[in-house]
């Protein structure tokens, strides 16, 4: 593969970028690419690197400008670049998450599979079979990106934006799936909520995903919880 | 301990930042005023710094129930101890039963209250600090809020002749200045000197998660990007034109073009721009941000 461009964005800021930034298609190779560059920087850290926020074809690094250059980050990244096919990475964590679909749960269901030309359980079918990755967390603090919804089976944001979509709500736009951590406005259609706490500010990890997390869906109702 | 008996406009609490959450889609929050909060940590007493109060434009109102040592700084409160006035620059002895309070700022925005010991909370992945914009870690002061300090008199009484804002600012108090930004070369040449150029205002839209200004439309790529990574500091460009920039709360990802960023030794001015305030940006060189970022750096650690 290519080079990344580095691009410096401040006396305390590096923005790599793996392709264009103007391409919206999600390529997985690539996240796979940019998680495992994130893998190894945590296994072999630079002392001054405060933050790495990995994005559909982006690294941004941040670090102190009294301790490092973004040279010296450049001349790291290239470095890890060479070795990433050779190291051997933690495991994938793999999580199956329980969907209530459908009803006040998932409002937009019905418009979803009818643009499909399915029946709504074949629908639920649909997106309980494919596998899905977190691409990268954004829009809310614990809003994980999904990919692994066909792109064939895109589905258009919301006209306009509800004010209040509840926590756990699971959502699509586009090819992309996510869960909203926490209440907020939000445009994403809305298939149903799960029970799961996707982020708890008392587990020792905030978030119970992290990039690279696989994940399935299972449909559940809330007598089983 | 106090009591809260009025929570002012926004009283946070504050510390250093979160750092490692952001790949989680966290910001780092924080000081929103760095320097200041240095400072008001070094005058309570304390040798590194504490997790202590952020106040923002109206100061809350606090009755202390213990004795406590503490520091003030940042912007003008006319702080007031029992209705009558007091210095400022050096370490406050506190009896109990007494009222520290203020009136709307004169100047500045931002504030700190430190308490030697520093306030007794917990901290959550290394910082006790408010990320307000998500409602996480640290906590937003409310009216009848109880907060709590481990006074322990280690240090002696402290005095500051200059203060921060006064030796570490620039000149003229309205300059931001900034370094070129990533996405530089999508804009229009004249975008960057558009900016320079140009006097913005500071709007009452602003908050710890942008600083949102009115002025010149700036050319501006039409294409949007893939969301990246977003900074404190970033100057970002939406379709509009008008640029944002982005505050401690910001959003952890973004994709409007980053025009330039905010050097960090000018974090404090920028914590303590007013809505309707004129400002003005300057073009330096990362050397010069690397060379002022580690004068602040010596500051402090004179001090300490």
């Amino acid at each position: 593969m290519d080079l990344p461009l580095f691009r410096q964005a401040s006396e305390a800021a590096i923005l790599i970028e793996f392709s264009a930034g103007t391409n919206a298609e999600i390529k997985p190779e690539l996240i796979q690419r940019i998680h495992r560059l994130v893998a190894l920087l945590d296994l072999s850290p630079l002392k001054g690197i405060e933050e790495l926020t990995p994005a559909y074809s982006s690294l941004l690094v941040e670090f102190d400008p009294l301790q490092l250059t973004a040279q010296n980050i450049e001349q790291h990244v290239r470095f890890c670049l060479e070795q990433i096919g050779q190291i051997e990475l933690p495991s994938i964590q793999q999580l199956e998450v329980p969907v209530f679909y459908g009803g006040a749960y998932g409002p937009d269901l019905p418009f979803c599979a009818e643009r499909l030309g399915m029946s709504v359980s074949q629908f639920v079918e649909s997106h309980c079979e494919q596998s899905y990755s977190v691409a990268f967390f954004g829009f809310l603090p614990g809003f994980a990106y999904l990919f692994g919804w066909p792109a064939k089976w895109s589905m258009p944001r919301l006209a306009s934006p509800r004010l209040k979509v509840p926590a756990g709500s699971v959502a699509i736009a586009g090819a992309q799936c996510g869960i909203y951590p926490t209440e907020s406005p939000g445009g994403w259609r809305i298939l149903g909520q799960t029970p799961l706490k996707v982020i708890d500010t008392r587990r020792a990890q905030f978030s119970l995903f992290s990039i690279g997390s696989q994940i399935r869906f299972y449909p559940s109702n809330p007598s089983a919880w | 301990m106090v009591k809260v008996i009025d929570a002012g406009f926004l009283t946070t609490i504050q510390d250093q930042p979160r750092l490692g959450l952001a790949r989680y889609g966290l910001s780092e929050a924080g000081a929103m005023a760095p320097l200041s909060f240095l400072e008001a940590n070094y005058l309570a007493g304390n040798n590194e710094p504490l997790p202590c109060l952020e106040v923002t434009m109206k100061p809350p109102r606090l009755l202390f129930q213990s004795a406590a040592r503490v520091g003030l700084a940042g912007a003008d409160f006319g702080w007031k101890l029992d209705n009558r006035q007091v210095p400022v620059g050096q370490t406050l002895e506190i009896r109990p039963g007494t009222t520290l309070q203020g009136d709307y700022c004169r100047s500045g925005l931002r504030g700190y209250i430190a308490f030697e010991g520093g306030l007794d909370v917990e901290r959550w992945f290394g910082s006790a600090a408010t990320h307000v914009q998500a409602k996480l870690g640290g906590a937003i002061i409310v009216r009848g809020d109880e907060l709590r300090f481990k006074l322990n008199r280690n240090a002696s009484l402290r005095v500051l002749r200059e203060h921060a804002q006064t030796v570490m600012m620039n000149g003229s108090h309205k300059v931001l200045r900034v370094v070129d930004g990533p996405h530089l070369d999508m804009f229009p040449p004249e975008s960057i000197s558009l900016l320079t150029g140009t006097v913005y205002r500071v709007t009452e839209q602003s908050s710890r998660t942008a600083l949102r200004l009115d002025g010149l439309a700036l050319p501006c790529p039409k294409e949007p990007l893939l969301s990246a990574g977003a900074w404190y500091g970033a100057i970002q460009v939406p379709p509009s034109g008008i640029p944002q920039i982005l505050g401690a709360d910001h959003p952890a990802t973004g994709g409007y073009p980053i025009l330039a960023t905010l050097i960090r030794s000018d974090f404090e001015t920028l914590g303590q721009l007013r809505p309707r305030e004129e400002i003005r940006f300057g073009r330096v060189s990362i050397e010069t941000a690397r060379q002022l970022y580690q004068r602040q750096h010596d500051w402090w650690k004179a001090l300490g």
